[in-house]
């Protein structure tokens, strides 16, 4: 029987990738740092628990984000816990997915994602499919690293790739949010 | 070979990121001019009169105090562009050379009315920036007016036939929509908007 080859990631791309998801889980709690109560009532409105629990999970939820993106940075410098930071953010985009793709289900597409605070995004399937990608991508993190040994060059390829997919990652919410808007003057004309 | 390859390589990663930015820039500015649209698609529905609807009449005095008739038929064939203007609108003061253009463009079918409201000092500096007080020039300052058209925002271009009546209106921002209340009176729609909504055997280009 043939050696089934190991599946792992090299070295440069799970650097790249490590550093865009941390950038992703960073600029997701951000705004809800600075607005706790419209995001623990963006919580609530998915009616999946409790209204009283909901600033408690609220609050929980951004302690989940930041910590995992510092987890993952860390990770980079060697720092590891294993493959820890990248399954648990992977299991947090996966609980966001599911979250959403409930309320889908029950309906109840006109609730707000709590996903940008401020501008209230409506639930679409993208947004699922967006959190399930995102979900995805953090399981590759967690595939072991190649044995390919570290070249100054990947420090390049790690930078401006994270950055790069960041960006990118960036400009994709920005046109959900663009459809989202659009939607609303749409219904409000 | 390789130190060739080194320096393509990052210059493509400067490249990509820059290239990157400039795709997130542009969607940020996309989705301002959204919010931009956005509120006009709002206002057309108003409560002033109608398109086709006779308009109101009023009889008021300019800047000069020299008698003003808005609304009522003129048996000369004359058209009224009755735009509304504000003294701290950027937008309104450069539409005024491209007004007196079409005007004269009209060729006599076509007179403007600038009109606006507030206290008189607020418009002194304006009226004599912009040569409003010359003759030739009507200005009036009317919050009555105002409110027969339920003008919200300005510029606000309202285009009354020679028989009184509402013949086009909307927010105008530039040349073309103001063209465009003289093209919507002359192919008999309310609107360049209605005009392409209508079905394709009722269009003319």
């Amino acid at each position: 029987m043939s050696r089934v080859p190991a599946l792992a990631l090299d070295p440069a791309l799970r650097a790249a990738l490590g550093l865009a998801l941390a950038g992703v889980l960073f600029a997701a709690a951000l705004p809800k740092l600075r607005r706790p109560r419209e995001f623990a009532r963006a919580v609530a409105g998915y009616e999946l628990l409790p209204e009283r629990a909901a600033p408690a999970v609220a609050a929980g939820l951004v302690a989940a984000e930041l910590g995992l993106a510092g987890a993952l940075v860390a990770a980079l410098f060697g720092h590891a816990a294993g493959a820890l930071p990248a399954l648990g953010s992977a299991g947090l985009f996966a609980l966001y997915a599911a979250a959403m793709a409930a309320n889908l289900a029950r309906g109840r597409g006109l609730a707000d994602c709590g996903c940008s605070l401020g501008a209230p995004r409506p639930l679409s399937g993208a947004l699922v499919a967006r959190s399930a990608a995102l979900a995805l991508a953090a399981l590759a993190l967690a595939l072991p690293p190649g044995a390919r040994a570290w070249h100054p060059l990947d420090f390049a390829t790690a930078a401006a790739g994270g950055l790069a997919l960041f960006l990118l990652y960036a400009a994709g919410d920005t046109a959900l949010a663009n459809a989202a808007r659009r939607a609303r003057a749409a219904g409000a004309a | 070979m390789s130190e060739a390859l080194l320096v393509s390589q990052l210059l493509l990663w400067v490249v990509v990121l820059a290239l990157a930015a400039v795709v997130l820039a542009l969607l940020r500015q996309i989705g301002v001019l959204h919010e931009r649209i956005a509120p006009a698609g709002a206002l057309v529905a108003r409560n002033g009169p109608a398109v086709g609807e006779p308009a109101p009449r009023l009889a008021l005095a300019d800047w000069n105090g020299a008698p003003l008739e808005l609304g009522a038929p003129d048996s000369a064939g004359v058209s009224t562009l009755l735009l509304f203007v504000s003294a701290r609108c950027p937008v309104c003061a450069t539409l005024l050379p491209t007004l007196d253009a079409l005007v004269a463009s009209e060729r006599g079918r076509l007179r403007a009315v600038l009109a606006s409201d507030g206290p008189r000092g607020e418009h002194e500096r304006f009226v004599a920036e912009h040569g409003l007080a010359e003759p030739g020039r009507r200005y009036v300052l009317s919050a009555e007016l105002g409110l027969a058209y339920r003008v919200a925002s300005v510029p606000f271009g309202v285009l009354i036939d020679a028989g009184g009546r509402v013949r086009a209106q909307g927010l105008v921002n530039s040349r073309e929509h103001l063209e465009s209340l003289l093209e919507a009176r002359d192919r008999g729609v309310a609107s360049l908007q209605e005009h392409l909504a209508r079905p394709d055997s009722r269009r003319v280009a």
